[in-house]
């Protein structure tokens, strides 16, 4: 199981992380995952001695997650990945590529976003 | 002030076997700053192991990169059994480790190669690759194939290495150290190559501290950090010390991967005296539940698979953070300020892989 994990709100994020940045931790990385119903899960890992703690944050679909990449300089590309993959949004980016770091201009949704399954009765019309 | 001008740099350069692009802001020929453009080969695997079963997803995570499929293997393995509790048999554990060995030996020879080939030395470059031959030799003989060898399964390993097997392997480990010292004072001692690669593209401690950095890259800049100091596999019953050096430049970097090359080797023979008989595998049955964050040193640095299951056969996510993501901000600050002229060869001192950046 994932150990040494708190959850925070958002709005203490920033001020946990500062603190791991004081406490001498090294910024992983951060993991985000699609819990369906348009929230998502994000993971900051921080690493010290070789003992990983993890901050974990849910993130309502819409919400505007601040940018840790101020505190650590490693978040940039990170979070330029969850915002093109998840479509979720980082206020204060340090490096913004405006959702085409890793997709190109035609993508028009985020492709790591879970999608809606649709279930067929039988007789339903499947084709179109 | 110069004047200033904005230059792509990649993804396709004469220079460059990775696509990666660069847009350099240049004064004059001093690189102002550098941004990063990846995406070019972006192939979507995390979203394909979304879709794949349990045992399909090791195939996938070891296509994530040629040069270290087998620890993309290992790390996933060793997440999931992990998460479910399973014990994995001491043989199999001790021969992780040659399999991962022999990775990190013939990737640290092709990083070797292609740095002589970035500072002009053709020779040493062919001798480099020459000898990475004998490494790739013994992966086919042990494994079958040469670069994905696929030995890696959840609960052990696929194929056993027998006693004839071994004296193969360690007459060709005695061969290689030999050519690795023929070589070795024309990358230490040689004036052309130091005066490419001293002082060049300097990274300091506290500066490696900020970015982050992994592996060879920030062992260089004098942080002692090897997680294969966590006793993974069977590390935790060999003897060795992570290998630091503390100038930071581009030299102290291949210091660092030539030396470790002798380490692995030393790690090998350390294996083979040590390995114990008994079974390879044990079977897995159920499917994994909750999540886990798996972790291995990789020839280029740390390496994280974040794994979330559900008790079904496929999983929930699978993140995988492979070390050059780590590198790039590393690579970002140590081009400010440096020769255009010396963009290429400060590229390669942090071993890109493209391929794992953009998995």
């Amino acid at each position: 199981m994932l150990s040494n994990t708190r959850e925070i709100r958002i709005e203490d994020l920033r001020k946990e992380v500062a603190e791991y940045k004081f406490k001498g931790y090294r910024y992983v990385t951060s993991s985000c995952s699609d819990l369906g119903e348009g929230k998502f899960d994000i993971i900051y890992h921080f690493d010290k001695d070789y003992n990983l703690e993890n901050l974990r944050i849910t993130v309502e679909e819409n919400q505007v997650v601040p940018s840790i990449s101020d505190i650590y300089f490693a978040a940039v590309l990170v979070e330029n990945e969850i915002k093109d993959l998840y479509g979720i949004n980082f206020e204060g980016l340090l490096v913004d590529y405006e959702g085409k770091f890793l997709i190109t201009e035609d993508v028009e949704e985020a492709p790591m976003r879970k999608k809606p399954v649709v279930k067929l009765k039988k007789g339903d019309n499947q084709v179109g | 002030m110069g004047k200033r001008t904005i230059m792509p740099f990649g993804p396709q350069h004469p220079v460059l076997p990775e696509p990666i692009q660069l847009k350099l802001v240049l004064e004059d020929e001093k690189v102002v700053e550098a941004i990063p453009a990846i995406g070019y080969v972006h192939r979507g695997l995390e979203k394909l192991a979304e879709e794949k079963d349990l045992n399909q997803n090791i195939y996938v995570v070891e296509r994530v990169c040629g040069i270290c499929s087998f620890m993309h293997a290992l790390t996933y393995c060793q997440g999931i059994e992990e998460l479910m509790g399973v014990e994995v048999p001491d043989r199999a554990r001790y021969l992780r480790v040659v399999w991962g060995e022999l990775h990190r030996l013939h990737s640290h020879h092709l990083w070797l190669g292609l740095l002589a080939d970035a500072f002009g030395y053709e020779s040493l470059f062919m001798q480099c690759w020459r000898n990475r031959e004998l490494v790739m030799d013994l992966m086919e003989a042990t494994a079958g194939s040469r670069v994905i060898i696929s030995t890696n399964i959840i609960g052990g390993v696929r194929r056993d290495i027998d006693s004839e097997q071994q004296k193969y392997i360690l007459t060709n480990l005695d061969k290689l150290e030999e050519e690795l010292k023929k070589i070795e004072s024309a990358f230490l001692d040689d004036y052309t190559v130091k005066k490419r690669l001293v002082d060049v593209g300097v990274l300091s401690k506290k500066e490696a501290e900020e970015v982050s950095c992994v592996g060879p890259m920030a062992r260089a800049s004098g942080i002692n950090t090897d997680l294969r100091m966590t006793g993974y596999a069977a590390y935790n019953e060999l003897d060795f010390e992570p290998i630091v050096e503390t100038d930071g430049d581009s030299y102290a970097r291949m210091k660092v991967r030539l030396r470790e090359c002798y380490q692995s080797i030393d790690l090998l023979r350390q294996v083979f005296s040590k390995i114990p008989e008994g079974p390879i595998s044990v079977p897995v049955k159920g499917f994994p539940n909750g999540e886990i964050v798996s972790r291995v040193e990789q020839p280029r640095g740390e390496v994280l698979y974040y794994i979330k299951a559900n008790g079904t056969k496929n999983l929930d996510r699978l993140r995988i953070r492979t070390p050059t993501f780590s590198n790039i901000p590393a690579l970002m600050k140590i081009l400010q300020g440096a020769d255009l002229a010396e963009v290429p060869l400060l590229i390669l001192t942090i071993d890109p892989c493209i391929s794992c950046t953009e998995r």
